[in-house]
């Protein structure tokens, strides 16, 4: 089975994991094929704690995980050769030189390319020779994105890999994973708390805080539907009754999220400031867990690559 | 599996090269500077075996130091290839120490560099039997809470040897633990009577391999729910 014969990549339906000091609860989204999906959300939201439940690196307590339409605590070898994976703080044998490791690592992957992968360490200015332990944190994210992306994997986890880099090869980067997606047959799920970088590459957004989701959808329908609403404090209730998608208390009024931006405009538009919303405004104002996920992806739009996704709620 | 050892083979040849170096000084030097000792071959082997049988943990403890445990699970391999492949490249660092440190001392004996009584029989049963209970004893602890659990393992047994000592001692007396150690003793070697010398020491080495292989499954089930 290849990763086109399944409808998502990924799929997390109902999905909790408690921990002692932190519980992810009921968090529902999926990976389509051919399509990056943005994973964003403060610190200790729960996105480090989805990618490891995507790994089969921990078991959810309840819900379910598919990756390629398998439990990847079960199949976890046949899955794992289908995934490139960065960790936010990648571990490696730190005594041994950047060209040991990937010794090690290839010998696990059939898909293994070695000329992509000593292209993709000229191309991050990776040393070769250099002992593990005396790259940077950025450079040590670079090595190990090169060895995520040089077995040809189908989906590609990559927990905050863009933190700790250069804005140059940031840059970069994102050219790099929009053009690993082209092929319409690799999938990316890349958290991260830059917005910029979602804006860039992103074709779906998923947001969550507290581990629970707030969000997830297209970015195209954030970006084209959504509004924030900015009014002065005697706007709140009305605001409030307007279903928004969160608000908040500023020094000049309140501000609102709404998710249809021709409503807002016409409800609020001769009183208050209405523009379209930002990633960084879904960000920093949506605090209402999702009545019901999104449903996108091969199940119920035909998505192509490239193509707006529309919601189904 | 054969990737696993392989990936074990690289991560710590050195440090196994310079151990087995190290330790090998140490105990062959150690009837060397002390002649005229009475102990034997075989007891000197256990003596070497039971290090050796510490080894597989070294590596574990080698790759948790390095968090690098999460990088091995985050491979295309099953949790059960990575323990079984703990055993067996276990089994192969102790017997290899074992091995070259009996072998070394076969040939200064036969030298007359050292005055340990002759090998007998036993000597590798014995070997075999010492690296195979710590093993079995301590790799499920490792696997699944690292060098910790062997140290929580170690400190419980001697606290457990303690609590018995002070329960033997307020209710019958120590010379009832040390009947009931003489009686284990009696036992086995009213066994190896019975059965021979060949038949003991195949049951002792099949005996310990069941041990083992229940220690595997023990293992397998325990870091299978290891969280990364």
């Amino acid at each position: 089975m290849t990763g086109l014969d399944v409808e998502n990549v990924l799929e997390f339906t109902g999905v909790s994991k408690i921990y002692e000091a932190f519980a992810l609860r009921d968090v529902s989204f999926s990976v389509p094929p051919g399509y990056i999906v943005g994973l964003v959300g403060p610190n200790g939201a729960g996105k480090t704690t989805l990618m490891r439940l995507a790994m089969g690196l921990a078991a959810a307590e309840g819900g379910v995980v598919r990756v390629f339409g398998r439990d990847p605590r079960q199949a976890e070898a046949a899955v794992r050769a289908r995934i490139g994976f960065v960790h936010d703080t990648p571990a490696f044998y730190d005594y041994l030189s950047v060209e040991r490791v990937a010794a090690i690592v290839a010998s696990f992957y059939a898909a293994w390319d070695a000329s992509l992968f000593h292209h993709l360490l000229a191309e991050f200015g990776v040393p070769r020779r250099a002992r593990v332990w005396s790259l940077s944190h950025g450079t040590r994210t670079k090595f190990a994105l090169a060895l995520a992306l040089s077995h040809h994997a189908e989906l590609l986890l990559l927990d905050e890999p863009t933190t700790g880099l250069d804005p140059v090869f940031r840059d970069h980067l994102l050219d790099r994973l929009s053009e690993t997606i082209a092929d319409s047959r690799t999938s990316v799920l890349f958290s991260t708390q830059i917005m910029g970088d979602l804006e860039r590459v992103a074709d779906f957004i998923v947001l969550i805080r507290g581990g629970r989701l707030m969000f997830s959808g297209a970015k195209d329908d954030i970006l084209d539907h959504w509004a924030v609403v900015r009014a002065g404090a005697e706007l709140s209730a009305e605001l409030a009754a307007a279903s928004p998608r969160g608000m908040a208390t500023t020094r000049r009024g309140v501000e609102a999220l709404l998710d249809d931006i021709a409503s807002a405009r016409r409800r609020f538009g001769d009183r208050a400031v209405v523009e379209k919303a930002t990633l960084e405004d879904v960000f920093l104002l949506c605090r209402e867990p999702q009545a019901a996920p999104t449903r996108y992806g091969r199940e119920t739009s035909g998505l192509e690559p490239g193509s707006s996704a529309r919601r189904e709620d | 599996m054969f990737k696993l050892l392989r990936k074990d083979a690289i991560l710590n040849g050195k440090v196994l090269a310079l151990t087995y170096a190290l330790w090998s000084a140490f105990w062959l030097g150690y009837p060397v500077l002390r002649p005229g000792g009475d102990a034997s071959f075989t007891a000197w082997a256990v003596m070497v075996a039971l290090p050796c049988a510490f080894l597989p943990i070294l590596m574990i403890a080698r790759e948790d130091k390095f968090k690098a445990g999460a990088l091995a699970c985050s491979l295309p391999v099953t949790r059960d290839a990575i323990a079984s492949s703990r055993y067996v490249g276990g089994w192969l660092v102790a017997l290899v120490g074992a091995a070259i440190a009996v072998g070394a001392m076969a040939i200064m004996s036969a030298a007359g560099m050292t005055e340990l009584a002759p090998p007998t029989f036993w000597l590798p049963v014995a070997v075999v039997v010492t690296i195979g209970l710590v093993v079995a004893s301590l790799l499920p602890f490792t696997l699944r809470f690292g060098m910790s659990g062997v140290l929580v393992f170690l400190v419980s047994a001697q606290l457990a040897g303690i609590v018995a000592l002070l329960v033997a001692a307020m209710f019958g007396g120590l010379g009832g633990l040390g009947t009931t150690i003489r009686s284990a003793v009696k036992a086995v070697a009213w066994m190896r009577d019975a059965l021979g010398p060949a038949a003991f020491s195949v049951a002792a080495v099949v005996a310990v391999l069941f041990l083992n292989l229940a220690s595997y499954r023990l293992s397998v089930w325990i870091y299978r729910r290891r969280e990364f």
